[in-house]
């Protein structure tokens, strides 16, 4: 089974606010090392585009990477892949992810965002390891997962439950599992935390044969619907690390020197246009403040006030 | 302080020594021993045998005419080897040759890792070996009586074989080395009696050799050329097959894997998998086992899918001890640094012919994927002209325009009633069932005017 999947039919790119949230993240920590002499405009940018390429525009407009391949596994919407390519710049391959990782060139840097929209899957993990395999020095590795518990709740409490969540787990997942794991590891809660271990054990397999570590740096966890777990690093270096170490805590508050350590939570409170104008009038606030005009739970105005330089803007444009 | 006695015993390298090595292995050993006299002689760099193999042209390859000739001989009561490999020479013979395990001043050699293959190959078939050697410059020969040899066990004094000083060659091509066992053991004599023993050497010569048999060296066993193992590599009409190399560790490491050509060798279970050489030595061959790599993260188990999947990789060193071979060298030691680095990267090379392989299987019965299309059109070619480049990955591109197929696979169930009938019909009482399926397509097309 492709781990792509058909995500294109699964919900509309355009409005998934938490998911653009962590993009805009991402640029910004990019932006960061840019200014720490990581020449990221001429990084490679490899990802799944699918029909919306939303990525891949914002890293050529914003960090100006102009060498950009989309993967797409999919081979009914060939057409219409190819139709929806925002610039000519971007190289699209039909083919599936695993097999274009092992054709990074090794001389080039890469960002490579395996942005799934699926639970973990053997086919995934493996396409994780390969890809901490193939992945030059210095180069970027991002993974986005789907850290819903596999199955349907329709299928009965019998069939959707911690046990046979970790059944699943056994099944796909076995060779990364640690000393110790236990049913616990699966309940609902721990999900995002188990995922980013398998993940992490996955790149961490990846890389065995090689004189290079991987550097944490993000972690997210958000739900624009699904509940989604991103995490990503570097390829790298201790020297590497020591750089990175370096970038203001409180510039890059989001970032995690721990991927398998509490994800930042990407919290998109709902507010109207003209909520948001008067908020972000009031933007940095101190803490315990509050809009006078309406109400607004003070758990939503923190989390506003988090997130609110990367809050993308929507609005109906008539064509 | 006094000290313990630690001296070795004849009778373990002689009875335990020789228990777990099967004796095609030994056979095998002696032929290293021989190839490597062709290295002594200078006349063969086994460590560059790859740049040969990718179109390098380090060593000088012999007419036909001018193979050195290695002949195996046997029959249930004795055992030849001989060679025209340039010979032992006597000096080295008498420091280095017979001790068990080399010393640090070693000669050159490629094949000849562990100074164990010839004592143990001798000890294992009988009772009695002679050996005759003859170098340009000088020669010897010995005969050694194992049984009496063996007596004398008390000093490391005893640990001695006479040789005597002979005759050199008179030509460069007349110098080499014969080997003959005598006495041999009931069961040596049993194998080397059967005709079964004889087909699955010959076999296992030519696969072990396949890059050297038939190229710079000629073998014969009992009187019969070895055919080298044809490995049927293709070359995809548009795109390139994946290939590596890297150093590590004073190992010169490549990595090739490309589909295999449909042909008179058609991809089958037994050519398919990994191929794994050291020094040009193949050590494994149409591997497709966990121990290169199948079945463990992240490469998946191979299944018949998979059938059309080649690889190489190939060690080389100039010390033979630094590669990744077992002491049979007919298998590799997995935790070896330099393996472990390479069955890495072969996960990740494989791969996009993996996933080639898999699209070949489609979820629509009714389309026929491209990817066969383009499977069944890869061309036989030789692993030089499949490599162009320093380092590439597998990539193909459909051979007709936008990659769309102009043929659509046509499935349907019919009575066996009605097949026969059409068989009585055009009393082809034999014809297949596709066959026939065909037959009234075209007759169809031709009755309706329409082809």
């Amino acid at each position: 089974m492709s781990p792509i999947g058909k995500s294109h039919e699964k919900v509309h790119y355009e409005f998934r606010p938490a998911k653009q949230v962590e993009r805009r993240m991402l640029l910004h920590a990019l932006n960061g090392l840019r200014d720490l002499g990581y020449p990221i405009a001429t990084y490679e940018y490899t990802g799944l585009g699918s029909i919306y390429f939303i990525d891949f525009v914002l890293f050529h407009r914003y960090l100006g990477l102009s060498k950009m391949t989309s993967v797409e596994g999919d081979s009914d919407v060939k057409k219409r892949v190819d139709f929806n390519r925002p610039y000519k710049l971007i190289n699209i391959v039909h083919d599936d992810i695993a097999a274009q990782i092992a054709r990074l060139s090794p001389e080039r840097r890469h960002i490579l965002w395996l942005d799934f929209d699926s639970i973990l899957t053997e086919d995934l993990l493996d396409t994780v390891q390969l890809a901490a395999t193939q992945l030059s020095m210095e180069s970027i590795l991002l993974i986005t997962v789907d850290a819903e518990p596999p199955g349907r709740p329709q299928d009965g409490l019998k069939k959707w439950n911690p046990t046979a969540w970790m059944r699943h787990f056994r099944l796909e997942a076995e060779p990364f599992f640690w000393q110790g794991i236990s049913r616990r590891d699966f309940i609902r809660e721990s999900l995002p935390i188990t995922n980013a271990r398998l993940l992490q054990n996955a790149i961490n397999q990846g890389l065995r044969e090689r004189e290079a570590r991987f550097i944490d740096m993000f972690s997210f966890f958000y739900a624009d619907g699904h509940r989604m777990l991103s995490i990503g690093g570097m390829i790298g270096t201790e020297a590497d690390l020591r750089k990175i170490q370096t970038l203001d805590k409180n510039e890059y508050f989001f970032m995690r020197n721990d991927v398998a350590g509490d994800p930042f939570l990407i919290r998109v409170p709902l507010v109207t246009r003209k909520e948001r104008h008067y908020l972000d009038q009031n933007m940095p606030c101190q803490k315990g403040w509050s809009p006078s005009p309406f109400e607004m739970k003070p758990e939503d105005v923190d989390d506003y006030m988090t997130i609110y330089r990367y809050y993308p803007a929507y609005t109906e444009m008539l064509l | 302080m006094e000290l313990a006695n630690a001296y070795p015993k004849k009778r373990f390298f002689i009875q335990m020594f020789t228990r777990d090595i099967p004796l095609m292995d030994c056979v095998l050993d002696l032929i290293d021993n021989c190839v490597d006299g062709l290295a002594r002689t200078g006349s063969l760099e086994m460590h560059m045998i790859s740049d040969d193999i990718f179109g390098k042209k380090a060593n000088r390859v012999p007419s036909k005419s001018d193979h050195p000739h290695i002949r195996v001989k046997f029959n249930a009561r004795s055992f030849t080897i001989s060679d025209n490999c340039g010979g032992i020479d006597y000096d080295y013979a008498l420091e280095d040759v017979f001790n068990f395990g080399h010393s640090t001043k070693r000669s050159k050699e490629y094949l000849g890792v562990y100074g164990i293959g010839m004592k143990r190959a001798m000890f294992k078939m009988g009772d009695r070996f002679e050996i005759q050697s003859k170098t340009v410059d000088n020669g010897f020969s010995c005969t050694l009586d194992v049984p009496e040899w063996m007596k004398k066990d008390s000093d490391i004094k005893d640990w001695t074989i006479p040789l005597n000083p002979g005759p050199k060659a008179r030509t460069s091509r007349s110098a080499g080395t014969t080997i003959t066992v005598t006495k041999l053991k009931k069961n040596v004599a049993d194998l080397l009696s059967s005709r079964q023993f004889e087909g699955n050497l010959s076999k296992a010569v030519g696969r072990v050799y396949a890059f050297l048999v038939e190229k710079y060296v000629r073998i014969s066993i009992n009187g019969v050329d070895v055919k080298a193992f044809s490995i049927p590599v293709g070359q995809p009409q548009k795109g390139k097959t994946s290939y590596e190399k890297f150093q590590h560790d004073g190992v010169k490491v490549r990595i090739l894997a490309t589909l295999s050509s449909p042909g008179k060798d058609r991809p089958t279970k037994e050519n398919s998998g990994w191929y794994i050489a050291c020094n040009g030595r193949l050590i494994l061959v149409a591997d497709t086992s966990e121990v290169t790599g199948w079945g463990v993260k992240p490469m998946p188990i191979w299944v018949p899918k998979f059938t059309s999947f080649i690889g190489f990789v190939f060690f080389e060193s100039i010390d033979a001890l630094a590669l990744p071979w077992t002491t049979t060298k007919r298998g590799v030691n997995r935790e070896s640094a330099v393996y472990r680095k390479a069955i890495s990267r072969m996960a990740v090379l494989a791969r996009p012919i993996l996933s080639f392989c898999n699209r070949k299987y489609g979820p629509d019965a009714d389309q026929e994927p491209i990817e066969r299309e383009i499977a069944k059109q890869m061309e036989p070619t030789t692993i030089a002209k499949l490599v162009k480049k320093a380092s590439t990955a597998f990539e193909v591109r459909a051979p007709k325009e936008n990659g769309k197929k102009t043929t659509v696979r046509v499935q349907y169930d019919a009575k066996v009633s009605e097949i026969d009938k059409i068989r009585k019909h055009l009393r082809k009482s034999r014809m297949g069932a596709s066959k026939i399926g065909r037959h009234t397509f075209d007759y169809f097309l031709r009755q309706e005017g329409l082809k």
